[in-house]
């Protein structure tokens, strides 16, 4: 029994649906019926169809054909759509003639979709729908894959701005006050700022005699009072009980920190309830002199500023002497 | 693959206008077992209507009609549905699909192991790929597995299918 047999033109048509028969100059003898819908309807010459996959490639498309027939891999671009690659092998089944078989590398779906290549283009044995189906899920997965992340990055988002802020007033709470000033003594910027450390006075009256609920209240009533004092991206935080820090950026005169601490124990003085005469005493220091691991230094010092307004009759505004020497200077409450 | 689970529970019991379950808390079958509580509608037939309604997700019903030409083609495939599963995740804890074909002509899904609900999904599912496919059937569900009675293949035109999603409408 010899092992050869003579296929026609329908069996190759259905074993092989991207093969070329060429003769040996190059002329095209016929093609199976997706590679018909490759190749321009006047397409004459293997010339006509392909050109070479790599422009720098020495040889002609033939010669790479040719060389293709002693059994090494054969890449050739369609010269009608060159972002198409085929890879394929060819025979020579005598006769003179030259048979080719292709088939679609990566650029599958490509080739899909520029020729509308139907299930029935691919013979049943290749993966060329397995691919694309891969390449389907592969991409829906990665869609949702992003919107997890997107959730949990807002997620974490969320929890981040919770962290730093306070529940009661919401404003910045020590956290957040801690991270505003180590982003605003960070070298690199050297952004100078004011820091304004205020305690109220007389709040504790204000819980014994009307409740906690009123001295919540007020607490919300002075953060507001604060948040009207400073721009959008200076910032205001709750660090205790009725002690507030606000972070004032830019480079500031003692006359212009003395007027908004003025202003600052006025607004207070109006939303004092009742008649608890709430008032608020200042601690200024100015960031000059500090760097970055000087946060616990700068906010002391503020609070030593703090204590002599205390001491020194509340209502009033201290500012620190600046941190490289001198002494506190107090200067006169408004009242 | 648990996450894709649950989204896609999550997803089905709002378009089902079922609020009332804590996503994202529950596996996805205590989800569907809460869900059926809360509605009234028993769990069997509220699998199958998750699996009608996976058809309708536009990435699923591209994935599915890859799987065969047309309605018979899928069918006769079926038994693959759980290897193309493991090709995309392998995490996933998918039963066993046998298919059998009975003289009258009748084809048989029966499904093993993976956990509990898959035949009525699968029910749910084959019923709306019939549809899809424009195929007239009668499908069965029963304690020995899946019924399907196809009639008429081209009762319907099919909803048009293009194996590239980048492909121009016809």
């Amino acid at each position: 029994m010899t092992q050869a047999l003579t296929l026609g033109k329908a069996a190759l048509d259905r074993l092989m649906p991207m093969h070329l028969c060429l003769s040996e100059d190059g002329q095209i003898r016929f093609a199976g019926p997706t590679m018909r819908k490759l190749i321009p309807p006047d397409a004459k010459t293997a010339e006509d169809v392909f050109v070479r996959a790599k422009t720098a490639e020495p040889v002609c498309v033939m010669d790479s054909i040719r060389s293709a027939g002693a059994g090494s891999r054969l890449s050739l671009r369609l010269r009608c759509h060159p972002q198409t690659l085929l890879r394929g092998h060819a025979v020579a089944p005598g006769s003179g003639s030259l048979l080719l078989n292709f088939g679609f590398r990566v650029g599958l779906s490509d080739a899909v979709a520029a020729f509308g290549l139907t299930e029935s283009d691919f013979a049943p044995p290749e993966l060329a729908l397995e691919l694309m189906f891969l390449q389907e899920a592969n991409r829906a997965i990665q869609q949702e894959l992003a919107r997890f992340n997107r959730h949990l990055m807002l997620a974490r988002q969320d929890a981040e701005r919770e962290a730093h802020t306070d529940p009661l007033t919401a404003v910045l709470n020590r956290r957040g006050l801690l991270s505003a000033m180590r982003e605003a003594l960070d070298g690199r910027d050297g952004r100078c700022f004011a820091l304004i450390h205020l305690d109220l006075d007389n709040f504790k009256p204000v819980n014994d005699r009307l409740g906690h609920s009123a001295g919540d209240r007020l607490l919300r009533d002075v953060a507001q009072v604060l948040g009207r004092v400073t721009r959008s991206h200076d910032h205001v935080a709750r660090i205790g009980g009725d002690e507030f820090v606000l972070l004032l950026g830019g480079s500031w005169s003692r006359q212009a920190l003395t007027g908004i601490g003025t202003r600052i124990i006025e607004g207070i003085r109006q939303v004092s309830p009742g008649d608890c005469d709430v008032s608020a005493s200042l601690g200024i220091v100015l960031s000059a002199g500090y760097g970055p691991d000087d946060i616990d230094r700068m906010l002391n010092d503020a609070d030593v500023a703090l204590y002599r307004s205390k001491r020194g009759g509340k209502g009033r505004v201290s500012v620190a002497p600046l941190a490289a020497a001198g002494t506190l200077t107090m200067l006169p409450g408004p009242r | 693959m648990h996450e894709f689970a649950s989204r896609a529970i999550e997803k089905f019991l709002h378009d089902e206008a079922i609020h009332r379950v804590e996503a994202g808390l529950l596996s996805p079958g205590q989800m569907l077992q809460d869900a059926a509580a809360q509605s009234g509608k028993p769990l069997d037939e509220l699998t199958e209507d998750l699996g009608a309604w996976l058809v309708q997700q536009h990435e699923i019903w591209r994935l599915l009609r890859f799987c065969g030409s047309d309605f018979l083609d899928f069918l006769l495939h079926l038994d693959e549905l759980p290897e193309r599963i493991r090709l995309i995740a392998d995490d996933v804890d998918v039963p066993d699909i046998a298919l059998s074909r009975s003289a009258d002509g009748l084809v048989w899904v029966t499904v093993s192991g993976g956990p509990p609900g898959w035949d009525a999904l699968l029910a749910g599912l084959l019923r709306a790929m019939a549809d899809d496919y424009g195929t007239l059937c009668v499908i069965t569900r029963g304690p020995e597995g899946i019924c399907i009675d196809v009639s008429d293949s081209a009762f319907a035109e099919a909803r048009t299918f293009h194996l590239s999603s980048r492909a121009r409408p016809a």
